[in-house]
């Protein structure tokens, strides 16, 4: 009996995919007026030459008093959802690292632990460390913990955005502009802080950088909470986009802003986004985020922006907006990751046009359930007045907990040790179980986030988990059944931020940062198709110490919990090539407050 | 008939002595050449078909084909995420009058209906399946000259594709082609029509 690819890939499937349906939930959105709109242009590679300035006054003209700052750091916060009830099911310290007995967690999920190949990739460089973040802008720049690395290709370009600041290679890692640059000069801002005085101006973070191959356009986002010039924080926020106006990532960006202070429909502001995501169909732009009070850090609602393509790769001065505004009603209004459809993949065209987003429970810590949201109607964002709708449906899935944090090997702490007493090795945060990445592939979506996990010494790590849903809407019902899912983890150590991207063909690769007994913060990835999942990750940027940054330093008393990440990038080039980036401890230049690097590098798959 | 073609052209005591001469052994690849030519590639009584006779068309679709020939090949349907119906062909053209025959085995895990198989004969289509596990075996005529194949549809390119497994495949031409007997005939009569030409020339005096 002759047993095909086909057969075996069908048989490790469940059955007919028909059991999913559930009921659907059902939202509009609002039309965005005058609210985000151009407000200039910079040119990156003359501004990186000194020779092009276009600064916009500050929003706030609150003068308040200066003081000159001794090089200030910026943690930037990590929200995690308002989970209630059993907030964790666990303790958050005490069951993690190897010098705690092994503990059956009330939650984790059992899994084969990777083991780990030869890297197997087409070429690699590193990408943008703290130092060139710090030292951008003639150092007016903040301290910044966790990078939150992205990374766009297309036309030969390599594009990487961290906090708070930007690079574009070509494909072997020339840096092509004379400098790093901040990102407050990306948007035409003032600096971030100005050293020698003190003056605070904007400071955007969550980077987030995309290459449309559509419109053949180069995104670069952030968003931020204003702040006066003392850098005290106002009750009043900004998104900050800079749109190129060409397919050259080093030319004239067209920069938007968007007021993000009041929420649309809803009470509970003032407000700032946070988390900030990215996605696109054939007809849109979606920019997703979790919106948190100004005042007090609580939860509000989550939102997303859908702004018509044609309209910013035309440099429209407002352009065609429309914005959903998501109260937390089911607990999975939170972090609703947008899909991207990789170059020659197929958008979803019937219904007017769709665009899928994906998110995980946020209300409590542990769940077995994906929330997979449609927005229709999408190609009405050609029109002046655009008619989307949002549905959402549940999707039962392998469960899924909060991941803990994250143990490191010991290794010399050059700031640590200026501490009285010296600072301690850190943990890494987990984070939580946020989706963090979603590829929308030969009709399929391709979800990862982190997840806890239980090793072979029974012990929980963090790890992560991954799903390849099936989507489909028929006559008005949205369905979403599991076709294939699976979870990471390696043995005695941590996968932090799993991010994927997938080709056309249904084709690509895992990225995240491995850290724990056996490895300093290291990038590495693992190839996976449609039908399968490579059982090993290959290593190819080994970590050459223990993350020594501020955000570890806090309390030296105690052992601190550094930020890492906050995610990790995955994308697809127009040779189905796979591009990824990711956190890691480079042997790079540092400066005395942080040491984080990057790595960027591509696998063809 | 010996199959010693590996020493055509030299002396062996194994081949009869009248092709032990070079215009013997000339004589015999003459016959040889005649019965390859009176039949090309198949085996008697079927046209045969090498799958690369068969053109792979998509149309809104991203479907595919996994196999080394026709006597067992899954083709997979379009599944691409538009949303949008399209087809996924295997097109060959008949080089003779035939019976197509072949068993196949349909599977999906979309619901039924939203993708379907069979075969098509002139852009003209037989639906064989749309519900996964159905599978059987089929037949349909062809003349030479028209353009046939199988076909794997699917209604809006998402919930997972159709799968149409072909096997068995068969195409008995319609008229008995030559069978082995003849073709031992013909390549006797190729050899003797070669050799008596060489024969007479040989009486006129001619030189080689």
């Amino acid at each position: 009996m002759r047993i095909t690819l086909s057969f075996l890939f069908a048989l490790t499937c469940s059955a007919v995919l028909n059991d999913t349906a559930r009921a659907q939930t059902f939202h509009s959105g609002t039309p965005v007026t005058g609210q985000l709109t151009l407000t200039g242009t910079v040119n990156l590679k003359q501004t990186a030459l000194g020779t092009f300035s276009a600064l916009r006054p500050l929003f706030s003209t609150t003068l308040a008093p200066l003081t000159v700052p001794s090089d200030p750091t910026k943690i930037i916060p990590l929200l995690h959802p308002p989970v209630s009830g059993s907030i964790r099911t666990m303790p958050r310290l005490g069951t993690h690292g190897d010098a705690t007995p092994a503990v059956i967690p009330r939650s984790g999920l059992d899994a084969l632990s990777l083991s780990v190949n030869q890297a197997a990739v087409a070429g690699g460089f590193d990408g943008l460390t703290h130092a060139q973040q710090k030292n951008a802008n003639n150092g007016n720049q903040y301290n910044v913990e966790p990078p939150s690395p992205s990374v766009a290709v297309g036309n030969g370009y390599v594009l990487q955005g961290v906090n708070n600041a930007v690079q574009v290679y070509n494909t072997t890692g020339t840096p092509l502009l004379a400098r790093v640059l901040s990102s407050n000069e990306v948007f035409g801002l003032p600096p971030a802080i100005i050293q020698a005085t003190g003056a605070a101006g904007p400071f955007p973070t969550d980077m987030r950088v995309y290459y449309d191959t559509g419109i053949d356009r180069w995104f670069i986002l952030q968003r931020a909470q204003d702040n006066d010039s003392g850098g005290n924080p106002l009750a009043s926020s900004h998104l900050y986009m800079a749109v190129s106006q060409t397919g050259d990532p080093t030319g004239t960006y067209n920069d938007y802003t968007m007021d993000t202070t009041d929420s649309l429909n809803f009470f509970g502001c003032p407000c700032y986004p946070d988390y900030l995501q990215i996605g696109s169909d054939q007809y849109g732009f979606y920019i997703a985020a979790n919106e948190y009070n100004a005042f007090f850090p609580f939860f509000v609602d989550a939102t997303i922006l859908a702004i018509s393509k044609a309209s910013l790769a035309a440099g429209a001065p407002s352009p065609t907006a429309v914005q959903f505004t998501l109260q937390f009603a089911t607990g999975y209004e939170f972090a609703i990751q947008p899909a991207s459809t990789p170059p020659g993949g197929s958008n979803f065209l019937a219904s007017g046009g769709v665009e899928f987003f994906v998110s995980s429970q946020g209300r409590f810590s542990i769940d077995s359930a994906l929330a997979v949201w449609a927005m229709v109607n999408t190609s009405t964002l050609l029109t002046p007045n655009p008619s989307l709708q949002l549905m959402m449906v549940n999707t039962p899935v392998q469960t899924y907990s909060y991941p803990d944090i994250a143990n490191q090997k010991p290794g010399p702490l050059t700031y640590g040790a200026t501490f009285t007493p010296p600072g301690q090795l850190a943990y890494l945060d987990g984070s939580d179980d946020r989706v963090l990445s979603v590829s929308y592939a030969g009709g399929r979506l391709y979800v990862t986030l982190a997840a806890s996990v239980i090793d072979n010494t029974n012990r929980q790590r963090v790890g992560g988990a991954y799903y390849i849903l099936s989507p489909t809407l028929r006559a008005g019902v949205l369905n979403a059944p599991v076709l294939r899912q699976g979870t990471l983890l390696v043995n005695g150590n941590h996968l932090l931020r799993p991010s994927i991207a997938v080709n056309a063909q249904g084709n690509g690769a895992i990225v995240f940062t491995v850290v724990g007994s056996d490895y300093y913060p290291s990038v590495a990835f693992l190839p996976i198709s449609v039908t399968s999942t490579s059982s090993s990750m290959q290593i190819v940027a080994p970590g050459v110490g223990p993350e020594d940054g501020f955000s570890g330093y806090l309390d030296t008393t105690q052992v601190g919990i550094a930020r890492w990440g906050d995610y990790a990038s995955a994308v697809v080039a127009s040779d189905g090539s796979i591009w990824m980036t990711a956190e890691y401890i480079p042997n790079a230049a540092r400066t005395l407050k942080a040491n984080w690097g990057t790595y960027v590098f591509r696998y063809i798959p | 008939m010996r199959k010693r073609q590996s020493t055509i052209g030299k002396p062996s005591k194994a081949l009869p002595s009248w092709i032990l001469s070079g215009g013997q052994s000339v004589a015999w690849i003459a016959g040889l050449v005649i019965a390859a030519t009176i039949a090309p590639t198949a085996s008697a009584g079927t046209i045969g078909y090498p799958l690369s006779a068969f053109t792979l068309v998509n149309t809104n679709a991203d479907g595919s084909l996994a196999s080394l020939d026709l006597i067992a090949a899954d083709l997979t349907g379009g599944n691409n995420g538009s949303g949008l119906e399209g087809t996924m062909d295997l097109l060959a053209t008949a080089t003779g009058d035939a019976t197509v025959v072949f068993h196949y085995v349909y599977i999906s895990l979309d619901e039924p209906g939203f993708d379907w198989a069979g075969y098509l004969v002139d852009n003209v289509f037989t639906q064989l399946a749309d519900t996964s596990g159905e599978e059987g075996d089929a037949s349909f005529p062809v003349l030479a000259g028209q353009e046939f194949g199988f076909r794997v549809g699917t209604a809006d390119n998402g919930g997972e594709p159709g799968i149409f497994t072909v096997s068995s495949f068969d195409a008995p031409s319609a008229v008995p082609e030559p069978s082995t007997p003849s073709l031992l005939i013909a390549v006797v009569a190729g050899i003797i029509a070669a050799r008596k030409l060489l024969v007479d020339r040989d009486a006129r005096g001619g030189k080689r």
